[in-house]
């Protein structure tokens, strides 16, 4: 790949896919593909139906570049875009979890006031327990744990990505990691 | 332990400072908002404790970025391979 590639801004990949620039198709699948292959797998649930929508993301991208308007970034539009096709493929882990139980009854499951609160923390730095119970969550859970927490995307990004405002994503992030604090007190170290 | 988080200290109610947590970690709490979460994490310790745990599960989280391994060569070559071919239809 020239230099000149690799050193193109994504809107200028894009840009450039649209007038069917496969070099420039070939850097953007580069820069993107593990984050992308990351997040199906958290939201389709397996490797193999990731493997098959990571594909169709790219390929949806490359015949819809053209119509990339910039209200997003091309990082944004690539995230709905594989959303989008987990969902239209029922690949979507949807399992929702309860969406009524009160913040403060998550607080206490989570350990708020307990003896050992530290214990979520002590664990959490064991990265196989941590993996553990976030692939226990119910999968909208582990979707905007991933994309907020772990992959450190911003919350305005993250909410664009779910199809949420900012202040409901903030909502659904809060009780996700309450549930994983809780998940993780269940547990016992090894 | 009574574990009512209707307590009050510094004017916030325990359950509002569980509220605010993520907008406090964020930074996105306004000056006064935030200063007064940090005027009741001050004299509570339970807020204080469970803030503490909350802050590290969610570096935790970031962590394990880290833990997946790069691409390979040929994971890489594999997928681009499969996509040439598909547009070359």
């Amino acid at each position: 790949m020239s230099p000149s590639a690799q050193a193109a801004t994504d809107e200028q990949l894009i840009q450039a896919c649209a007038g069917g620039d496969r070099e420039a198709f070939a850097v953007l699948v580069a820069r993107y593909h593990r984050a992308l292959l990351r997040y199906l797998m958290t939201a389709a649930g397996s490797r193999d139906d990731a493997e098959d929508l990571l594909q169709e993301t790219f390929l949806a991208a490359w015949k819809n570049a053209g119509g990339f308007r910039a209200e997003a970034s091309v990082k944004t539009w690539l995230y709905v875009l594989a959303r989008n096709l987990a969902f239209q493929s029922r690949r979507h882990a949807d399992r929702m979890p309860e969406a009524d139980t009160p913040i403060e009854e998550l607080g206490l499951a989570a350990g708020w006031g307990s003896a050992s609160p530290e214990t979520a923390a002590i664990q959490s730095q064991q990265r196989e327990w941590l993996a553990k119970a976030l692939a226990s969550l119910p999968g909208p859970d582990r979707e905007i744990l991933l994309l907020r927490d772990v992959e450190g995307l911003p919350g305005e990004q993250t909410a664009v990505i779910l199809g949420l405002a900012l202040p409901a994503m903030k909502t659904r992030l809060h009780r996700a990691r309450l549930r994983l604090m809780a998940t993780i007190r269940k547990e016992e170290l090894p | 332990m009574n574990k009512s988080l209707d307590n009050v200290f510094a004017g916030l109610r325990c359950g509002d400072v569980l509220d605010r947590l993520p907008s406090y970690l964020d930074g996105s709490l306004a000056t006064e908002a935030r200063a007064a979460v940090e005027n009741h994490l001050r004299q509570c310790r339970r807020c204080a404790q469970f803030g503490g745990a909350y802050g590290a599960v969610v570096d935790g989280l970031h962590a394990l970025l880290n833990e997946v391994p790069a691409a390979s060569t040929e994971e890489t070559q594999r997928l681009q391979a499969a996509l040439a071919a598909k547009l070359d239809q």
